[in-house]
C-alpha cells in the first residue's frame, strides 16, 4: 500500500475544469505560493488582533456613548458590514481564516504562532460525542441575539462579550483538541457555516482516486515525517475536524485556513471558484441542528426588523431591558420566534408540502430537514438588506471615531470633527428590494432542487414547491411591509 | 533553516507583544501624559435635543467643574425628548418640542457621566446618548 502511494504522480496534474466559472485558482503561481506560505495565516490574523485589542481596550475604558466609541462602531457596523456584505457571501468562512478570538489558543495549543509542530500542548480532549453539533453554538447565538439592542449600543457590553469569547477559546484550546471552541462553540462560526455554503469559492480535493491512495490522509492527520519526505511544507490537520480528501463536499466547516493545502504531500487539495449556492443541494451532512440554524437566522433577521425598524416603541423599550417585566416579555417574544415559530410555521408548510405532493410515505423530519437550507438565500438576503438599513445611516461615524477612538477627545487623522451622515438613505429601497427578490428567487429555485430530490416525479415536486414558495414569499413580504412600510 | 524557523517565531512573538501589550500601554500612556484641552463651561448650558436620525444631543458632551453650580436648559428641536444623567441623580421628565426646562445641580464627584433621552423618540432612540464630563 505505502509503495503504491510513493509513486503517485506529484504534483496531481490539475485538469481544466468544465465551466468558465469553475476555476481553480492554485493553477496561479503565485497564489500556489501564497498559501503555501506557514506566515500566511499569522499575517491575516496579527491587524485583526491590533484591533480587537482596541476593541476591548475602547469597550472598557472608553466613553459609553456608542455612536463615539470605536468598539461599537468598528464591531457592529465596519465589522459587521465586512462580514454580511462582503465576506460571507464572496468568501465563504473567510473571516474565520484571520479571527483573533481563537488565535491565542491556538497559539498556546500549538507552542507555535506560525511554525508547523508535530506536538500540541494542553490536555488534548476528545469533545463529548453527544454535543458535536450545532446546538451549543445555536443557543449561545439566541442568547447573544437577545441582548443586541444592549450589545451593539453598550461599549462595555461589547467589550465583556468579546473578551469573554476569547477566555472560553483559550481555555477550550487548553482542554479540548484543535479548534473545538470553532466546531462547536463559536456563536459566530454557526451562522458564517451556514451561509458560506452560498459563496462561490470551496477548498475541495482535486483527484478523488489520489486521495483513495493515499496512506498519510495528512489533511485530516497533519503532517509526519513520512508524509513530509513525499511533499507538503508542514500542516496541521484540518483544525476543524473535516476529512477534506474524504471528500469534503460543503463549505460549511471549512476556514479556510489552508492547513490541508500546506499538509498535503501531493497537492492534491486546491481552492476553486464555483456558483452560488451549490453546497445547498449537496444531499450529504444535512442535519437537524444545521436546520434550526437556518431558522434562528432568519427569525433574528425578521425581529431585528421589528424591533430596530419597526415603529413599536414599547418592543424597543423591552429590548433595551428597560424593566424587568418588559425583559421577560422580549425574551419570551424573541426566543419564542426564532425557536419555536419559525420552525413550527416551516414545519406547518413541509407538512402541507408532502400532502399536496401526495407522498405520504415520505419522512416529515427528512423533508423539514431538507427545507431548512432553502431559506438559506432568503435569510443572507434578509440580512443583507437589514444591514444595509443601518450600515448606510451609520458608517460615517468611523470616520470620527478612527480620530478618536476611546471618546476622550483626541484627534489622531484630523477626522473628530467629521459630522453624521446617512450616505444615500434614498437609494435604501432600490437596494433592499432587489436583494430581498433575488433572495426569494434563488431560494425557490432551490427549494425546487430540494423538492425534485424528495419527490422524483416532476409533477408532484412542483406541487411540492407550492407551498414552500407561499411560505418564502410570505417571509419576503414581511420584510418589505417592515423596509418599506 | 532550524535557525531560520526560530527567528521567524520570535520576529511574531515580537510582533504579538507589540499589537497586544505595547501598543495599547502606549495609548493609555499617551492619555495620561495627553489632556485634551477642554474649557470648562460656565453659567447656563443651553441643551438642544434632536432624534439621533437628525443629529442627537446638541451638545453630545458637557464639560463642568466639580463643585461649581450646573444650570442646563433643556430643550426639544422636534420631538418630545426628555433628560436624565446617570449617577447624578438629574432628571427632567417630558420636554415637548419648543418647551424648555432648568436642570441645577452641584456635581460632587469628578467623572464621566452618561445622559441619555428618556422618552422613545424614533428608532434610533437607544443611541440618543451624551456625557457630562465632571473636571475636578
Amino acid at each position: 500500500m505505502a509503495q503504491r502511494s510513493t509513486v503517485l504522480e506529484r504534483p496531481v496534474p490539475r485538469p481544466a475544469l468544465e465551466a468558465p466559472w469553475r476555476l481553480d485558482l492554485l493553477r496561479f503561481r503565485p497564489l500556489r505560493w501564497l498559501v503555501r506560505q506557514r506566515w500566511l495565516q499569522f499575517a491575516l490574523i496579527l491587524p485583526n488582533l491590533f484591533i480587537f485589542t482596541v476593541v476591548i481596550l475602547t469597550g472598557f475604558l472608553g466613553t459609553p456613548i456608542g455612536a463615539k466609541n470605536f468598539a461599537i462602531i468598528f464591531v457592529w457596523i465596519v465589522w459587521w458590514a465586512l462580514l454580511i456584505l462582503v465576506l460571507v457571501p464572496f468568501g465563504a468562512r473567510s473571516w474565520c481564516t484571520m479571527c483573533p478570538i481563537p488565535a491565542v489558543g491556538e497559539w498556546l495549543q500549538r507552542r507555535a504562532f506560525i511554525l508547523w509542530r508535530p506536538r500540541t500542548f494542553g490536555l488534548n480532549r476528545k469533545w463529548p460525542k453527544g454535543l458535536r453539533n450545532l446546538w451549543v453554538a445555536n443557543f449561545g447565538f439566541a442568547s447573544i441575539a437577545l441582548t443586541s439592542a444592549v450589545l451593539t449600543t453598550r461599549p462595555i457590553v461589547t467589550g465583556t462579550v468579546l473578551l469573554g469569547l476569547v477566555l472560553i477559546a483559550v481555555a477550550t484550546h487548553l482542554v479540548f483538541e484543535r479548534r473545538t471552541f470553532c466546531r462547536y462553540l463559536c456563536p459566530v462560526g454557526g451562522f458564517l457555516g451556514l451561509y458560506s455554503m452560498a459563496a462561490p469559492v470551496e477548498v475541495r480535493r482535486v483527484d478523488a482516486e489520489v486521495c483513495r491512495r493515499c496512506q498519510f490522509k495528512a489533511c485530516f492527520r497533519g503532517s509526519s515525517e513520512a508524509s513530509l519526505q513525499v511533499g507538503g511544507v508542514g500542516g496541521y490537520g484540518c483544525p476543524n475536524f473535516e476529512f477534506p480528501g474524504a471528500p469534503m463536499e460543503r463549505n460549511t466547516y471549512c476556514l479556510l485556513c489552508t492547513e490541508c493545502i500546506k499538509a498535503c504531500p501531493y497537492e492534491n487539495i486546491t481552492i476553486r471558484t464555483r456558483p452560488f449556492f451549490q453546497d445547498l443541494l449537496v444531499e450529504k451532512g444535512r442535519k437537524l441542528d444545521e436546520a434550526y440554524k437556518s431558522f434562528i437566522m432568519l427569525g433574528a433577521a425578521v425581529m431585528y426588523s421589528i424591533v430596530m425598524l419597526g415603529p413599536w416603541g414599547r418592543i424597543k423599550d423591552w429590548a433595551n431591558f428597560s424593566s424587568p417585566t418588559g425583559t421577560l416579555l422580549y425574551a419570551l417574544i424573541f426566543l419564542g420566534s426564532i425557536l419555536l415559530a419559525a420552525p413550527a410555521i416551516h414545519l406547518a408548510f413541509t407538512w402541507l408540502s408532502r400532502l399536496l405532493a401526495g407522498a405520504q410515505g415520505l419522512s416529515v423530519k427528512k423533508l423539514f430537514v431538507d427545507y431548512a437550507y432553502a431559506l438559506v438565500p432568503l435569510g443572507l438576503a434578509g440580512w443583507i438588506a437589514f444591514s444595509f438599513s443601518f450600515v448606510l445611516p451609520n458608517i460615517s461615524y468611523a470616520v470620527s471615531v478612527l480620530s478618536d477612538p476611546f471618546g476622550w477627545g483626541w484627534d489622531l487623522f484630523g477626522t473628530k470633527g467629521y459630522p453624521w451622515t446617512p450616505y444615500a438613505p434614498h437609494l435604501l429601497p432600490y437596494i433592499q428590494v432587489p436583494v430581498l427578490l433575488l433572495g426569494l428567487t434563488l431560494s425557490i429555485r432551490i427549494g425546487y432542487g430540494l423538492a425534485r430530490q424528495n419527490f422524483p416525479a416532476l409533477q408532484q415536486a412542483r406541487r411540492a414547491l407550492v407551498p414552500l414558495s407561499a411560505y418564502l414569499a410570505g417571509v419576503t413580504a414581511l420584510f418589505l411591509v417592515l423596509y418599506l412600510g | 533553516m532550524g535557525e531560520t524557523n526560530r527567528r521567524l517565531e520570535w520576529i511574531a512573538a515580537l510582533l504579538v507583544f507589540l499589537a497586544v501589550v505595547v501598543v495599547p500601554l502606549t495609548i493609555l500612556l499617551y492619555q495620561f501624559a495627553y489632556h485634551p484641552a477642554v474649557a470648562a463651561t460656565t453659567g447656563e448650558i443651553t441643551v438642544v435635543a434632536r432624534a439621533v436620525e437628525s443629529g442627537g444631543w446638541r451638545p453630545a458632551e458637557i464639560v463642568v467643574k466639580r463643585g461649581q453650580k450646573v444650570r442646563l436648559k433643556v430643550t426639544s428641536a422636534d420631538v418630545t425628548h426628555g433628560l436624565r444623567i446617570r449617577g447624578l441623580k438629574v432628571e427632567s421628565g417630558p420636554i415637548t418640542p419648543g418647551s424648555y426646562q432648568i436642570l441645577e445641580f452641584v456635581p460632587q464627584r469628578p467623572g464621566r457621566y452618561l445622559f441619555y433621552c428618556t422618552v422613545i423618540c424614533s428608532p434610533e432612540h437607544p443611541e440618543m446618548q451624551g456625557e457630562v464630563v465632571v473636571e475636578p
